[in-house]
């Protein structure tokens, strides 16, 4: 009897002893994640500045946005440049859990993000974006 | 109250309960009354600690508190397994520990102040040391202690707080000037040698003390610590491949130099050829791993007594014999939780000191863990350091307390400046 009770009181001690330590794994875990999917809008705010550009009028406009942002040349998009390099629908940048992503969108001249070809690219702050003749600043 | 609930804190508390209960059913003259009067004041106090400093201040990061009560019910249970006369005095430092911890987040920001004076940082760390190699007296092969009245004291555990302190506070001053690149041997790219000469005087003087006084693994964490933090600082490999080489040379010189490094080193290489004599410990210490498998032994089932100095440097391989590899990997798991944690302190940072200095605190703590589990698993060879909350021995936890204090307190003051 005292033999069984023995064994019972180990096993329950080896079993405290793991499952302390998965709480804790599984608390900290979800500290990190909450911290990453949080989705309060008040830390979203991004701005693209435009550095240089084939029409002097607009260099050092800054264009504020916190969810997406689609460029091209067609009229529907949110930036539009009258360029010959760009594309009807150029590229988006997009908000992505908490960070933002930029996409081509398969463009005939490409998007160069701090001077690389890029298909699909998280932005940190201070990247150079450049569409056709025109470069921006992200910032955020 | 964040993601922890409150019958998750009480688990350190249970441990202790029914490690006590064990322990009395097994033998029922291993536990007397005033060992369960301590018993219930510890299950208390590992409950209300992390529970009232929440209450106090809720930027107190909970983990690593509740992790390091964690430890130290292990490190309880263990003694009152191994050696019921430490059970007590080591229960009277796991108070004091917490008390100066609570200090120390108290008075952090006078503490931290201090950061603005490397060069006394660094004096005082040396003085310690030198204190030592005057006074010393040997305990058990290493010359590291000072007995002061009823106290033994194993200094090195303080100076190494201080000499973290001097590193963080020299390196974030002249990072800028230790990066400079305008010396260029090869594809090593370094600074002018004055720029740092304090960095090496300070540092290497640490060293050759505690080489003097034959307390190796003291040494390798005051190495490992040096490079680490110069690294993370400047992020210039020059400096690591420097470190790698003067490790290589300095462990030759050594090997060459001193019997017991080389007696080390041998039993590393070759248990087996001397098993019941100089390698008698590490043996006992790979048989006692290997008894325990995947579950273990149970607790108080297995023959940790074996093994020398089994409730200080060797507390492991008990765990390992009794708890098998899911009390070890618990463990292990305990501490990469509490070196993650501190992490993210560290990148919340935005005082490049503090950053640097949450870096090098949990990083110290990280790699005095794996030098001594790489030592009593003959990973690396083996060199006497404490495990951090787990080993019996005031100095060591009291500074490891301290630790934590630091680390909890730049992790409050970064949370409420966000």
């Amino acid at each position: 009897m005292l033999n069984i009770v023995m064994i019972a009181l180990q096993y329950i001690l080896l079993f405290i002893i793991c499952f302390f330590i998965y709480k804790i794994m599984k608390a900290v875990y979800k500290d990190l994640h909450q911290a990453a999917y949080s989705s309060d809008t008040a830390g979203k705010k991004a701005a693209l500045i435009i550095i240089d550009s084939y029409d002097e009028n607009i260099i050092s406009n800054k264009i504020n946005f916190t969810t997406s942002v689609s460029i091209g040349r067609g009229s529907e998009n949110d930036i539009v440049l009258t360029d010959n390099y760009v594309s009807h629908h150029h590229a988006t940048i997009n908000a992505f859990k908490n960070q933002y992503q930029l996409e081509d969108l398969h463009s005939r001249n490409c998007t160069y993000v701090n001077d690389e070809a890029v298909n699909k690219i998280f932005l940190q702050n201070g990247d150079i974006v450049k569409i056709g003749n025109t470069s921006f600043r992200f910032e955020r | 109250m964040g993601h922890l609930k409150k019958n998750v804190l009480l688990m350190p508390s249970y441990m202790l309960i029914i490690g006590t209960l064990i322990a009395y059913l097994q033998k029922k003259t291993a536990v007397v009354t005033s060992d369960i009067i301590f018993i219930v004041a510890a299950s208390f106090l590992f409950f209300l600690i992390p529970w009232g400093i929440k209450k106090y201040n809720k930027n107190i990061d909970e983990y690593i508190l509740s992790l390091v009560i964690f430890l130290c019910s292990m490190s309880l249970i263990m003694l009152l397994r191994l050696k019921v006369s430490l059970f007590k005095p080591q229960m009277e430092w796991i108070g004091l520990g917490l008390v100066l911890m609570l200090l120390t987040i108290v008075f952090s920001a006078q503490l931290l102040k201090l950061l603005e004076y490397p060069y006394l940082l660094g004096l005082a760390s040396i003085l310690i040391i030198f204190l030592v190699v005057v006074f010393g007296t040997e305990i058990g092969g290493n010359r590291n202690w000072i007995i002061m009245g009823p106290f033994q004291v194993q200094p090195s555990e303080y100076a190494k707080l201080l000499v973290l302190g001097f590193l963080t506070a020299y390196l974030q001053e002249n990072k800028n000037l230790l990066n400079l690149p305008n010396r260029k041997w090869g594809f090593l790219y370094l600074p002018p040698l004055r720029f740092l000469a304090p960095l090496i005087m300070i540092w290497s003087m640490a060293l050759l003390m505690f080489v003097y006084q034959r307390d190796l693994g003291s040494a390798l964490l005051f190495f490992g610590m040096a490079v680490m933090m110069t690294y993370v600082a400047t992020s210039n490999k020059s400096y690591m491949f420097l470190a790698a080489v003067f490790f290589i040379l300095s462990g030759f010189a050594s090997y060459m130099a001193f019997g017991h490094v080389r007696v080390r080193f041998d039993i590393w290489l070759n248990p087996w050829a001397d098993p019941m004599g100089k390698a008698y410990q590490i043996v006992q210490s790979l048989f006692a791993l290997g008894y325990g498998g995947l579950f273990g032994a149970g607790y108080w089932h297995g023959f940790p007594d074996m093994i020398p100095a089994v409730q200080t440097d060797f507390i492991f391989s008990a765990i390992g014999e009794e708890f098998g590899l899911l009390g070890v990997l618990s463990v292990i798991t305990a501490y990469l939780l509490i070196f993650f944690r501190a992490m993210k302190i560290s990148f919340s940072c935005s005082d490049e000191k503090y950053k640097l200095l949450s870096f090098g605190l949990s990083a110290t703590m990280l790699l005095q863990a794996f030098i001594i589990l790489a030592g009593v698993t003959k990973l690396l060879p083996l060199t006497g350091i404490t495990l951090p909350f787990i080993s019996y021995g005031g100095s060591s936890m009291t500074a490891s307390f301290i630790t934590i204090g630091l680390l909890l307190a730049i992790g409050a003051k970064e949370k409420n400046r966000a």
